[in-house]
């Protein structure tokens, strides 16, 4: 599980979060196809392995939609109003072509990494 | 769904409304409607997984994973670097309306030619000489606002960063929230009683508003008011006599509301009228040397005061539209 790695001091720690960025960017837009609510979508990302702080997924949410990634809507359902997400056609351009990336890197870092 | 809990809900809106605070206005309604919700799934969450866990400690954990509300309103600023973050935000807000404030006040008695004159408070300077103009005023507005936005934004750059860690950070040392709208119907009777007392004394007894002197033969009463005094009254009645009709209806309506504020604000600006009338004219007390600079002063903090509700008031309506703003 990505969240659960612990890594003592803070070195560790800022080399982890800075790793952690761009992947949780890519791992959010990956799960964006069907419209979520924020915190559905946190436990999807947590049964599949990736944890997200709460502090850290409900802000980006909004920065992507700021960016145009992602388009939103208030919807009620169980009597509950929540804003439910989903990815633009522009997020959906976006993310294949990191999708496309992140599988080339990680073809070469298997090469690279001991 | 569960409703939630008196305590629960007071944690959970202390959180939301802090996390408000550090939110541009444009956003924070929105914002925070979503965060509320997001917040109460996590604790239906974890009630449905530790039922017999009491739900103002599930909230508290909640919150306390969430962390501290202004990292929360940091995560929701847009990306590129900005001049004053979430943090200082709250703080740059009330002293920018300070300095605002406090230089309209000036400038309203410098147009009205009250005052004329300069005062430098370092780093701030309001210079109203006479030979002035509007556009040297409006440029000063300009300037001394711009002082604050540059101190605050050296103090973000190299001031406060990493001063509170998130880790000690406990959510039941969240500042409780206030009904503005709440009265003290004690404090309301007195407020009418006074009312009262002052337009039957100004009315009736003249000179029971004096100095007591104790003499040889006993002690006697110097009157303050000026017999010119008299000039004004029909003004102060009206004043009194709608500050009175104003505080009956808000102690009847138990809450202060949209209209009640409106009202007071006018009656404010009424009262203002009235002391600048007194201030420029004859002699009101045969103490005017000392009276009139206190007038003055009340006459300043008067306006700042009508400003300020006034501010309050635009803000409210543009938040709540006229409804009556919901007690917490």
């Amino acid at each position: 599980m990505v969240g659960g790695t612990q890594y003592p001091g803070s070195i560790g720690e800022n080399l982890l979060l800075e790793l952690r960025r761009g992947l949780v960017v890519l791992a959010v837009l990956a799960r964006l196809d069907d419209e979520r609510y924020g915190y559905a979508l946190k436990k999807d990302l947590a049964g599949a392995g990736l944890e997200i702080e709460e502090g850290t997924l409900y802000p980006l949410l909004r920065r992507l939609e700021d960016q145009g990634l992602l388009a939103s809507r208030w919807r009620v359902e169980d009597g509950r109003r929540r804003r439910y997400y989903r990815l633009s056609a522009e997020g959906r351009r976006i993310r294949d072509g990191l999708a496309a990336e992140w599988n080339n890197l990680a073809h070469t870092m298997e090469g690279i990494l001991p | 769904m569960t409703r939630p809990k008196a305590g629960e809900k007071d944690l959970l809106e202390r959180y939301v409304r802090e996390v408000g605070r550090h939110l541009p206005r444009s956003r924070r309604a929105d914002v925070l409607a979503e965060l509320r919700e997001l917040l109460r799934d996590q604790i239906d969450d974890l009630a449905s997984e530790r039922p017999l866990t009491d739900r103002q400690e599930l909230t508290a954990e909640v919150l306390r994973e969430m962390g501290p509300p202004d990292g929360v309103a940091r995560g929701y600023a847009p990306q590129a670097d900005v001049w004053i973050g979430p943090e200082l935000y709250p703080a740059f807000r009330t002293t920018a309306w300070i300095v605002l404030v406090v230089y309209s006040a000036l400038s309203g008695l410098w147009a009205l030619g009250i005052f004329d004159g300069e005062i430098a408070i370092i780093p701030f300077h309001f210079d109203f000489g006479t030979s002035r103009s509007w556009t040297d005023v409006m440029l000063g507005a300009i300037a001394n606002v711009g002082i604050v936005t540059l101190i605050f934004g050296v103090v973000e750059r190299i001031g406060h960063r990493g001063q509170r860690g998130a880790a000690s950070w406990d959510p039941r040392s969240l500042p409780a929230i206030e009904d503005p709208d709440r009265i003290s119907r004690t404090g309301q009777i007195l407020r009418l009683t006074g009312i009262a007392i002052f337009a039957l004394i100004f009315n009736f007894a003249p000179d029971w508003l004096g100095l007591f002197v104790i003499r040889g033969d006993g002690w006697g009463t110097f009157p303050v008011l000026a017999p010119e005094y008299r000039v004004h009254l029909p003004w102060l009645n009206a004043f009194w006599a709608v500050a009175f009709a104003l505080h009956l209806a808000i102690l009847w309506q138990g809450r202060w509301c949209a209209w009640s504020r409106a009202g007071d604000l006018a009656l404010g600006l009424f009262g203002a009228a009235i002391l600048y009338r007194i201030v420029i004219g004859g002699p009101f007390t045969f103490l005017d040397v000392v009276m009139k600079p206190v007038l003055v002063i009340a006459l300043v903090a008067t306006l700042i005061g009508s400003a300020v509700r006034a501010v309050r008031l635009i803000r409210r309506a543009f938040d709540h539209g006229l409804e009556p703003v919901p007690a917490p």
